[in-house]
């Protein structure tokens, strides 16, 4: 299959929004208000820690979006007292570099991090099977109704980091592995790759 | 009811050919201007990249509207697809500032058909 084609290309997965597990987008508002809008998003890789945060801060303009990233050097943080700051990949902060972002006015401040830190937690995000079915759902419709043994496999072979499995899921498609989806779960190369 | 549209003179250009075509909209309320481009775009696995080449601003647009554009089109890149990339030409109108947008994509290489470069990925 065509990269074009692929229904796990990485600009249809980013139409699927963050889907809110045992909440929804008003609670998880009202609970940023009551942190007074400085909090974070925690939870383990691939959980939807930065579509999460994508999602709240389109309802909190004028915003700063900082992406901290390994390969990179943290950014200088620059901001108004108006703005609402995102910052995804926080925990790669160190102590100074905390103390001097929390020191900066702004309006509101959230982060993402692997684990609870310098900031209350808003939300913990986790993943689980059905998660993973629903998200499967919205980007091949009927055709997941084939695949229920392989998203079991698949979701427990990367430890629930939804990323990669449709990563996987992916190279799936691109090799045209689909095709054998209903044989595939049966497989026991397939089960213990 | 709003909609902005591009329809291509044709659904595939060779390099340095004139792309052309026209774009057409109506409106629920005024915008500041419809931005017309010319872009490359890449969709796969990884990040997608994405290149402007060419813009036409159409500024304080009536509430409906057509208008032609063309523009030469460059020498490269060619369109392709593999397994883990393709690389798409579109046109697009864009309203600003809100952003809404509408685009259509067309082929651009040598002979008119996309270059499919899976068969060199096994």
């Amino acid at each position: 299959m065509k990269a074009r084609e692929n229904p796990f290309s990485s600009s249809r997965i980013l139409k699927v929004r963050y889907i809110p597990q045992a909440t929804d987008f008003d609670q998880l508002i009202s609970r940023l208000k009551a942190l007074h809008y400085r909090a974070a998003i925690v939870g383990p890789e691939g959980s939807g820690k930065t579509t999460l945060l994508e999602d709240l801060s389109r309802r909190f303009p004028p915003i700063r979006w900082f992406s901290l990233t390994l390969d990179l050097p943290v950014p200088r943080f620059n901001f108004d007292p108006d703005d609402f700051v995102f910052v995804d990949g926080a925990g790669l902060l160190n102590r100074s570099e905390w103390k001097h972002l929390l020191r900066i006015p702004c309006k509101g401040l959230v982060v993402t991090m692997h684990q609870q830190g310098q900031l209350p937690t808003l939300i913990e995000c986790a993943t689980n099977l059905d998660l993973l079915v629903e998200i499967t759902r919205r980007l091949i419709g009927d055709q997941t109704e084939l695949l229920p043994g392989v998203l079991s496999v698949l979701y427990q072979r990367h430890n629930g980091n939804l990323r990669d499995v449709l990563r996987e899921l992916y190279d799936m498609w691109a090799n045209d592995r689909y095709l054998d989806l209903p044989f595939l779960e049966l497989s026991e190369d397939f089960r213990s790759l | 009811m709003k909609f902005v549209e591009i329809k291509l003179d044709k659904d595939s250009y060779m390099p340095g050919e004139t792309i052309s075509g026209t774009a057409r909209w109506q409106l629920e309320e005024s915008v500041k201007s419809i931005e017309l481009r010319l872009f490359y775009y890449t969709e796969g696995k990884g990040t997608d990249d994405v290149e402007i080449v060419e813009t036409t601003q159409i500024p304080n647009p009536a509430m409906s509207g057509s208008q032609q554009f063309q523009w030469q089109a460059p020498q490269s890149p060619f369109s392709f697809s593999g397994k883990l990339i393709s690389l798409i030409w579109a046109v697009e109108a864009v309203l600003l500032p809100s952003g809404d947008a509408e685009h259509c994509v067309f082929t651009m290489s040598p002979n008119g058909q996309e270059i499919d470069i899976r068969q060199h990925q096994e």
